[in-house]
């Protein structure tokens, strides 16, 4: 049997005419140079000097001959550049993928992307005139109600360890060294109950930032962005000014510096002065102690209505610095892309959340440690001081204290760590945590062994987890899995607080807290994009608008029947 | 196709981004992610940032919580004069 098979017709696209008369130039000037080149075939071989491919090159170059005709080569490409404007090889790519979109289009009909269609029903809603904002505030309420309440067991078990055996275990190694008593106070009441009381919250800010990274992730970012330039146009801004807020949500030192994006120098120096009112991460521990501490099951509403009343409140502060220091130029348009939706990345959340915890960890580890350090000497200074209400930081505090009479918490207690949260917010908890625990007796505990303190820390660990467990599929409508009865677990500063607050007072607190002075290194970063003046406005403004709301917040109260 | 996506950028101050130069040219992303890679390489196209700036000279690209948020753009590295260039040659066919 014989079998035939057909003259195969070899594929030759055209590269043109200017083209196609240097590559058979080529061709022919390997024959004129006595070149052979070997296993390549010519027309092929000819292209690819012509486009300058190093590898090619490198290997005709040891070939006989090869240098002539690479020099040739050259010469053509040099040629057909000054005529056609462009290297050889862009023109030979242009050539072939223009060839190739013309196969496709004849050979091939397909739909539109369903990820397209599907973003676009999406943006129908989320991005809605009526009901984009509804629907953006609704995320963050989720957002915020899923990071309480699926953190709180965490957050016990946190405390648990930290206050148990990890104090146990520093108390003993104290008590093995000839340490002296200030020694084993500064470390027992001045680091760990200051700086533990803030490392309390690195469950809580995990979970903050993996909701974070998903909504970044995701795309709907940058839909938000876009449903608040409505509103942002209100106070003479625009959507573009909302991308820094929103990075604001984290830390509003980056926010600050974010603001170079905004090519005009007024919406700049405005987006900056309301940035620091968006409520930063290092805020969520004060929030969280009071929340737990005065409102129970409803803590994960009143933190969302603080994120929301950041808001509202920069909303309100634009429209009078609009009307007022900073009048409105020529507004210029708002280009903002709308990437498709996609399923965000496992690896890229766990990393996006990681990184923005680790930071917030470094800074226990350095600034917060400092200023426990600080603290614990203001309050056992002088030396020997019985009662901490005389030491240096009482007077100091108790000076200060009737400031904030009138919001319904004057305690020198409360006075002081809201001076100390200068330093950076989450050392209001710090410091509370050493006014009001550092001074207590250790309860008796019943001695363990390490074996049993590990025992116990996993225990924990897999008890919290339980529990985070169900009242995540708790949120499932439908489904409840958690007893109507059980209250989250009261902790020692919990307990302590109740003793000085009201429910009252402490949302006043809260709502101090949420809008006065920006910590010291986002007025460093307002200072050094805009000058000492506006660092100084920033702060001023800032903390007389903390001061009026908090007070409107704790009168309108009492008036009501809340107090 | 790489001169028409050169001639689509031309003019475009903010420039486009990935998804509206492939709606544009009616291309898959994919296809059209390569092209413009090419003439990133070829210093034909430039990679910028929200402020319509390059982002060659941030230095922050990997790591530009904006670009994120934004997704990336892409302009011409400088204006194109017709008979110059892939705009040229474009302007040739035409």
């Amino acid at each position: 049997m014989t079998i035939t098979t057909a003259p195969t017709e070899v594929f030759r696209l055209d590269y043109g005419s200017k083209l196609e008369r240097e590559i058979a130039r080529l061709v022919a000037c390997f024959e004129e140079n006595n070149f052979d080149p070997g296993r390549y075939p010519r027309r092929w071989l000819a292209i690819k000097l012509l486009e300058a491919d190093p590898d090619i090159l490198a290997r005709v170059q040891s070939m006989p001959n090869g240098a002539q005709v690479i020099a040739i080569a050259r010469l053509s490409a040099e040629k057909l550049k000054s005529l056609l404007g462009d290297d050889v090889d862009l023109l030979t790519a242009d050539h072939r993928y223009g060839y190739i979109n013309g196969v496709v289009r004849q050979t091939l009909q397909r739909p539109l992307l369903d990820r397209l269609t599907l973003t676009d029903r999406i943006d129908n809603i989320v991005t809605h005139k009526w009901l984009g904002l509804p629907f953006f505030f609704l995320v963050m309420y989720l957002v915020f109600r899923l990071v309480i309440d699926v953190s709180a067991p965490f957050l016990d078990w946190t405390d648990a360890v930290i206050n148990g055996p990890l104090a146990g275990w520093l108390t003993f190694i104290l008590g093995l060294l000839p340490a002296p008593a200030w020694i084993h106070s500064l470390v027992i009441d001045g680091i760990v109950a200051g700086v533990g009381g803030v490392l309390v919250f690195v469950p809580g800010l995990l979970i903050l930032y993996f909701f974070l990274a998903l909504l970044e992730d995701s795309g709907y970012m940058s839909r938000a962005a876009f449903v608040m330039d409505r509103f942002m146009r209100v106070v003479g801004l625009h959507g573009k000014s909302f991308i820094p807020m929103i990075l604001g949500f984290g830390c509003a030192v980056p926010a600050v510096y974010a603001t170079r994006t905004i090519a005009s120098r007024r919406d700049r120096t405005l987006t900056a002065l309301l940035v620091p009112l968006m409520s930063c991460s290092a805020r969520l521990p004060v929030y969280v102690v009071f929340g737990l501490a005065f409102f129970g099951s409803r803590a994960g509403t009143v933190i969302w209505a603080m994120y929301a009343l950041g808001i509202v409140v920069a909303m309100l502060a634009g429209m009078v610095f609009t009307r007022t220091i900073l009048k409105p130029d020529v507004s210029s348009a708002f280009v903002l892309e709308l990437p498709p939706y996609r399923q965000p990345a496992l690896k890229s959340v766990l990393i996006h959340m990681w990184e923005n915890t680790r930071e917030f960890v470094r800074k226990a580890g350095t600034t917060i440690l400092a200023a426990a350090v600080v603290m614990w000497l203001l309050l056992n200074l002088p030396w020997g001081v019985a009662n901490q209400r005389d030491s240096y930081f009482g007077k100091v505090s108790g000076a200060i204290a009737p400031v904030f009479a009138p919001l319904g918490f004057d305690n020198w207690e409360t006075g002081g760590a809201l001076v100390s949260g200068f330093m950076a917010k989450e050392i209001v908890v710090s410091t509370l945590s050493q006014v009001y625990l550092g001074g207590e007796e250790a309860q008796a505990i019943e001695p363990t062994t390490f074996g049993e303190d590990l025992l116990g820390i996993g225990q924990g660990f897999a008890e919290a987890t339980f529990s985070s467990g169900k009242i995540l599929l708790s949120i499932i409508p439908g489904i409840n899995l958690m007893d109507a009865t059980a209250e989250a677990e009261d902790t020692a500063l919990s307990l302590a607080l109740r003793k000085q607050f009201t429910p009252l007072s402490a949302l006043a607190l809260l709502v101090f807290v949420l809008l006065y002075v920006p910590c010291v290194a986002t007025l460093g970063a307002i200072r050094h994009e805009f000058g000492r003046s506006w660092a100084i406005t920033s702060g001023l403004y800032q903390t007389l608008l903390a001061w009026v709301a908090a007070l409107m917040v704790y009168q309108v109260g009492r008036l009501l029947g809340f107090g | 196709m790489l001169s028409q996506l050169v001639s689509l950028l031309e003019n475009k101050e903010n420039g486009l981004s990935l998804s509206e130069i492939s709606r544009m040219m009616n291309a898959q992303p994919s296809a059209v992610m390569a092209m413009i890679a090419l003439l990133v390489q070829k210093g034909k196209l430039v990679e910028i940032g929200p402020d319509g700036k390059s982002c060659a000279a941030c230095g922050l690209e990997s790591d530009c919580n904006l670009l994120a948020a934004r997704g990336k753009r892409y302009a011409c590295a400088s204006p194109v004069q017709p008979g110059e260039g892939m705009g040229g040659k474009f302007a040739i066919i035409n």
